[in-house]
């Protein structure tokens, strides 16, 4: 009796250790470093850890739409750059009203998203060739309408969205960040539109055939991490109080990926989870905030990137074979 | 008598993971004391309903897993087979149902995939002079030069028996080799078979389809959830007698007819044309009939059932459902008016495998369910569970993966996924296709209850005596259009039927 309730007990370790994956990560790490760096634990570190996961945890979100669908975003980093450049010419040099500029630059996104969609879509050239494409594109018209040139100091009207404190350390940036992972929560896990776009990664065949209108949801997917894209480049503009062209770049949209693979989300698409992509970010910037600590070489985030990219493809193959 | 080649005894296997390896913490056995044997010179046929274990067993003669217990003679020698290349040297040819060609090379390549005639460099004219023969000796015109994905399912097979048989076997496993063959490839096996026989080589032959087994078989064996049933000489084979082995008891009435026509129209084509090419195609479902679609793969029978649901493009005619014509068909809209296809090929198309049973249930009504866009997980499972019981489905609960499930539960969730979105009107493309006999009756009962309910019905397939036991009327296909429509009961035969097919 005593004997199988200590089996389920590991069974039941087990399970979590493999539903959880991201936040089992997360803790084994942060017990690492808090017992080998001496200032990594202390609650200023967390805030700031916690700050610098904000904004990439909001394009996590937006790229996990798109992983799910089976495709990928590369184009997402450089929306970054012209969203940020878009709402420092709109604010800055037009004096266009705050909430316009913003209302525009989020539109500028869904126009951006649904380019990638509709090619991917109905023109069907592959995900990784039609965002590599406009993501260049993208980076050319960012600094075309800019001239390259940045916009330093930001109005202070625009500055308090994103800046003003709260809870002691926090800021509303980190605010943002959660809401936004609250309605994707709500989006992936409990509505019927996460159910349908998990449904048309994993089998487009069948959900075209139960009647979900599958170029709508996969319009939509590259939409809606276009949108947030643009979001996290005013939002980033914010915080360095400076809109730049070069603002994201590839680098970003890798560092995004990496977080999204982290969380568990499936580069084959069908399989993504909201907490699973906020464990992945938080871990990977406490990787990077090691480093700092450590004194370690800046560059060496990067490989731990590649390496983290590599071996999930490889486990998840193992995994994969095994079903 | 001939000797006795293969032998197999107390064979045990216990459930095992994709690489064959027991899993941990069980011990069920997927094979509990099977006995098995083959003559030389003999087809055996092995027949049992799915799950019963019969790919078990081919799998540990084929050296694809290894036998936990029991004793294993091949050729007078003990073997224990851990790998495929172990049979393969032996003389065992393993033919399998899904096939396993690499499509994007061409037949020459795949019979000498892996033994390239002059290694690295191969010498691709020698390989495709052998290849040639090889074919031209069973009397298979292919060109070895054409590409495996450009042949069709049928050739592709028949490249695969030819490779079987060029690796020397002595004994060929045949894994429902006929699914997807027209019945005069069907013939041309079974005299490839009978010639093999003649030198030598025995089969082991798999089949669900119980009209071809007298003509080739010499002895057959019946499994039952992993049990050894019995063997028996052909000779005394009848269908009943088959039939109350397989399943362990007497089945009395395959098919049940329960329902009546009703006389209001629910489905019309008219002039349609599946491609620019074909005659014209018309056709009428009425309220509460089954109507039956005939003909040979390839015929054109599931690209009118997708054209219909507006999944493959049409060229000119009209659909009309319910007395309303139907412009631009898609499935969203016809779904929503309660048209439905149930797809032959329910793993690609029929049920996303990695969700569970519910969630594939739901798929098709979730806007229907859930308005608010809020899936309630606690309404899914009961509508699952509805399924489940009014179906029979076999399972561990509603949140089991449909992949883990077998053949016939998979098709009855792909069932239920259209039975909860409110079918009236269902296209059915070889709802039977690799269920066991058991499961089989229970969906033609269901197809029946749901007939008598109303539901009008038209069911592909290319069984005959299902399209003879459960049709109201019957149309065969030939060369993407209708050839012949039989509406009297009496005039339904096999031979009336093959006659107009080809």
């Amino acid at each position: 009796m005593e004997k199988t309730n200590r089996i389920s007990a590991g069974e039941r370790i087990r399970n979590f250790v493999k539903e959880n994956g991201s936040f089992v990560i997360f803790m084994l790490i942060c017990l690492l470093a808090s017992c080998t760096i001496p200032r990594f634990a202390s609650i200023k570190n967390f805030a700031l850890i916690l700050k610098q996961a904000a904004i990439p945890i909001i394009g996590c979100l937006g790229m996990t739409c798109v992983l799910m669908t089976g495709g990928i975003d590369l184009s997402l980093g450089y929306m970054i750059g012209l969203s940020s450049i878009s709402i420092g010419l709109l604010i800055k040099t037009y004096e266009v009203p705050i909430a316009l500029s913003i209302c525009l630059t989020l539109l500028l996104g869904a126009a951006v998203g649904l380019i990638n969609g509709l090619c991917v879509q109905k023109i069907r050239v592959p995900a990784f060739i039609t965002t590599l494409g406009t993501g260049y594109v993208l980076l050319g018209v960012a600094q075309i309408i800019s001239n390259g040139a940045s916009i330093n100091r930001l109005p202070q009207a625009f500055l308090i969205l994103g800046k003003t404190k709260v809870l002691g350390k926090l800021n509303t940036t980190v605010l943002i960040s959660l809401a936004f992972c609250a309605v994707f929560y709500y989006l992936l896990h409990c509505s019927t539109f996460g159910r349908r776009l998990s449904a048309f990664g994993l089998s487009e065949p069948t959900s075209r055939l139960s009647g979900i209108q599958t170029s709508r949801i996969n319009i939509s997917a590259y939409v809606i991490c276009a949108v947030l894209a643009s979001v996290c480049g005013m939002l980033l503009s914010i915080d360095v109080n400076c809109a730049q062209p070069t603002m994201g770049g590839g680098d970003y949209t890798f560092t995004i990926i990496t977080g999204c693979v982290l969380g568990g989300v499936s580069l084959f698409g069908g399989v993504g989870s909201v907490p699973g992509v906020i464990f992945g970010m938080l871990t990977l910037k406490v990787i990077n905030n090691c480093i700092n600590l450590m004194n370690a070489p800046y560059y060496l985030g990067s490989a731990i990137q590649g390496i983290v990219i590599l071996l999930d493809i490889i486990l998840e193959n193992i995994k994969n074979r095994k079903l | 008598m001939n000797k006795t080649i293969l032998n197999m005894d107390h064979i045990v296997k216990y459930i095992f993971d994709a690489y064959g390896k027991p899993i941990k913490g069980t011990n069920v056995k997927i094979l509990n004391d099977v006995h098995f044997d083959v003559r030389e010179q003999e087809v055996h046929i092995l027949i049992g309903e799915n799950g019963a274990g019969k790919s078990t067993l081919m799998k540990i003669i084929g050296g694809i897993i290894p036998h936990d217990e029991g004793t294993f003679e091949l050729f007078g020698q003990q073997v224990h087979f851990t790998n495929p290349r172990q049979s393969q040297a032996m003389g065992i040819g393993f033919i399998h149902q899904e096939l396993d060609l690499c499509t994007n090379l061409d037949v020459a390549e795949n019979l000498f995939l892996g033994r390239e005639i002059g290694g690295v460099l191969a010498d691709k004219k020698e390989m495709y002079r052998r290849a040639h023969e090889m074919l031209m000796q069973l009397g298979f015109d292919i060109d070895p030069h054409t590409l495996v994905r450009d042949l069709s399912t049928a050739q592709q097979q028949i490249v695969e028996i030819v490779k079987a048989i060029s690796y020397d076997s002595k004994i060929i496993i045949m894994d429902e080799p006929t699914a997807s063959l027209t019945q005069s490839e069907i013939d041309h096996l079974f005299e490839i078979i009978r010639s093999l026989k003649e030198k030598g080589v025995s089969t082991i032959y798999i089949s669900h389809r119980f009209e071809e087994l007298k003509q080739i078989g010499d002895r057959m064996t019946v499994l039952r959830d992993g049990c050894f049933v019995g063997t028996m000489d052909m000779e005394d084979f009848t269908y009943d007698k088959a039939i109350s082995m397989m399943v362990g008891r007497q089945l009395t009435q395959m098919y049940t007819c329960t329902h009546k026509p009703q006389s209001e129209e629910l489905l019309r084509v008219e002039n349609l044309k599946i491609s620019p090419r074909t005659e014209p195609i018309n056709l009428t479902v009425r309220k509460g009939e089954v109507v039956g679609l005939g003909g040979l793969v390839g015929s054109g029978r599931t690209e009118l059932a997708k054209s219909i649901f507006g999944v493959h493009p049409y060229y000119g005619g009209s659909i009309y459902y319910k007395g309303q014509e139907i412009r631009k068909p898609e499935p969203k809209k016809l779904i929503d008016a309660g048209l439905m296809y149930l797809t032959e090929d329910r793993k690609t198309e029929g049920l996303v495998l990695q969700k569970d049973i519910a969630q594939n249930i739901t798929l098709a009504s979730l806007g229907k369910l859930f308005p608010s866009t809020w899936i309630h997980p606690k309404t899914e499972e009961s509508k699952a569970d509805e399924m489940i019981e009014r179906l029979n489905i076999i399972c561990r609960g509603a949140r089991q993966k449909t992949g883990t499930l077998s053949g016939g539960n998979q098709q009855k969730v792909v069932l239920g996924k259209w039975l909860s979105t409110g079918a009236q009107m269902l296209i059915l493309d070889e709802p039977t296709r690799g269920v066991d006999v058991g499961a089989k009756a229970e969906i033609y009962e269901i197809i029946d209850q749901l007939a008598a309910r109303g539901v009008g019905i038209l069911m592909i397939s290319s069984e005959l005596p299902e399209l003879i036991g459960m049709s109201d009327r019957i149309y065969v296909m030939r060369r993407g259009t209708i050839s012949y429509e039989m509406t009297d009961k009496t005039e339904f035969t096999q031979e009336g039927i093959l006659a107009h097919t080809v």
